[in-house]
């Protein structure tokens, strides 16, 4: 039987070497469940020798990675011991969970349209919504760069119009399989611009073709 | 080549002889063509499974020289495609067979011209079921969710594992290996954990010879009498395990639902898989079949003979 004597602290809990937080706790966890004396899984195969053992590696690789300091000090071990590569060590692309809903409180209102009616004024901004409005289709990439200009986050125009993400974001990349019926894509392309503080009629108009042009070429 | 399945598991009543016939329906049913072997010597009831009779010609002919030729021993079933070779008149003795009678089963086991060859074997751990669970490399293990079963199981594992390491070192020249740790140490027992590892401290290039020995086993795990509230990973826990701390490979290839119509097909000797092809069960073990023609594209190299 091999024992886990010539594994690393990840390799013991089964994670890549930049593992956040997250993962660690998670594969502690399930590391647990299996080697757990009352786990079914491992029943029978290991004395208790063997299975306490395990259970330390287990317990002193968890302790060590969860604890900021001994898990920097361990990863400099690992390269040091030429072990590891520290390009590995980037924690830039890690797992992390992934939130339900973002936790931001909602926003005021009064003040946000302000901060947008500031934007709208900018000359750079301007430019652009000019040019999307002189426009006789107008495409959900349209409505994206004018939104990304003035700097509004889709969340922000759900706090606001109370219009789904999943449609803001269907509108936005022209998907019309997903899109609700007319009659309500109308009235949140209407609220959409409002919020843009552009005209809605012209909004509304170029959006309506440039969805009809999109399904007679499909 | 013909891909040799043995079907073991350490407890009895896990559903090793059910999962071996109905696995045979269904590999039958995808046009290959498959033969069952009944090695449950002593308590051969493979037959019963598949409305089968039991034929006069059987093993016991082939092990009292009566026919030279294993095949003639096969008969077909009522699926096309699949036939099965009973030990219904294997005397009662037979279940303690002779070395040399065990050696000739395996190797005219190994010759059966077929696509698929199931062997269905008995409980227990005695070294005449390892060394035919060993006929070939991928043997598949049967056990159901209870401890006693599970406990069964990774002792009978532990026994396969351990029997196909004193094949090897008995087969290489391991066997000075063995004698200098008997010279160094003053124990006169010396357990296999013990030589593994002095193996590969001591030899590192015989340990990774025995490391790749080892590798090629490729087991299979079925998880048998599924039920809701059991942990639906445990079969994939205890493949981990198994990989983890073993040097062979292991791969779980699903759970099968406890049904309790398996009991009525049973009682009215009537096979499930055609009495009950639409049930959880049956789907259950059509994904593992599917699996197993799946996993059968790389080619195995028939375990290499016995001392």
């Amino acid at each position: 039987m091999k024992s886990f004597d010539e594994l690393n602290n990840y390799e013991i809990l089964d994670i890549p070497i930049n593992a956040s937080e997250f993962e660690i706790r998670q594969a502690y966890k399930e590391a647990l469940s299996i080697y757990d004396k009352n786990s079914l899984a491992t029943y029978s195969l290991f004395t208790d020798e063997e299975r306490s053992n395990v259970l330390k590696k287990i317990e002193e690789a968890f302790y060590t990675l969860i604890d900021e300091k001994a898990r920097t000090d361990y990863d400099m071990m690992l390269v040091k011991s030429g072990k590891v590569e520290a390009s590995h060590l980037n924690k830039k692309d890690q797992r992390k969970p992934i939130p339900l809903f973002r936790t931001r409180t909602s926003i005021d209102e009064g003040s946000f349209l302000k901060k947008i009616k500031r934007k709208v004024e900018e000359k750079e901004v301007r430019e652009i919504s000019n040019q999307i409005l002189s426009k006789d289709v107008i495409s959900g990439k349209d409505l994206k760069t004018l939104r990304e200009s003035l700097g509004i986050e889709l969340e922000e125009i759900f706090e606001v119009a109370r219009i789904s993400i999943s449609i803001l974001r269907a509108i936005e990349e022209n998907r019309t399989e997903s899109l609700p019926s007319k009659i309500y894509l109308k009235n949140f392309l209407k609220l959409y611009a409002e919020i843009l503080q552009v005209d809605s009629i012209k909004i509304v108009d170029g959006y309506l073709k440039s969805i009809h042009s999109f399904q007679e070429t499909t | 080549m013909p891909r040799i399945y043995p079907i073991g598991g350490g407890k009895g009543g896990a559903g090793k002889s059910f999962i071996a016939a109905n696995l045979g329906v269904l590999l039958a049913k995808q046009g290959k063509r498959v033969v069952l072997v009944d090695l449950d010597l002593g308590g051969s009831n493979l037959h019963t499974f598949l409305e089968h009779q039991g034929q006069k010609i059987d093993l016991n002919d082939f092990l009292n020289k009566k026919i030279k030729n294993l095949d003639h021993a096969a008969f077909p079933t009522i699926i096309p495609n699949l036939s099965i070779i009973c030990s219904i008149n294997c005397s009662l003795e037979i279940a303690n067979l002779f070395h040399a009678q065990k050696l000739m089963i395996i190797k005219a086991i190994q010759r059966l011209p077929y696509d698929y060859i199931l062997l269905d074997l008995g409980a227990g751990t005695h070294f005449n079921t390892l060394d035919f669970f060993l006929t070939s490399n991928e043997g598949i293990f049967i056990f159901t969710p209870e401890p006693t079963a599970i406990e069964n199981t990774l002792r009978f594992i532990k026994a396969v594992y351990y029997r196909k390491l004193k094949q090897l070192f008995k087969q290489r020249a391991f066997n000075m290996i063995v004698k200098d740790l008997l010279d160094r140490s003053n124990d006169t027992t010396i357990k296999l954990p013990d030589i593994i590892k002095f193996v590969m401290e001591q030899y590192p290039r015989r340990g990774e010879l025995l490391k790749a020995r080892l590798s090629e086993s490729k087991f299979k795990l079925v998880l048998n009498q599924f039920r809701k509230q059991i942990d639906p990973t445990l079969g994939v826990k205890i493949e981990k395990v198994c990989n983890r701390h073993f040097y062979s490979k292991f791969q779980f290839l699903g759970n099968v639902s406890y049904d309790e119509r398996v009991y009525d097909s049973i009682f009215s000797k009537k096979i499930y898989m055609t009495k009950y092809p639409y049930t959880p069960t049956a789907t259950d073990m059509q994904y593992i079949s599917k699996k197993l023609t799946e996993v059968s594209q790389d080619p195995i190299s028939v375990s290499s003979k016995l001392s």
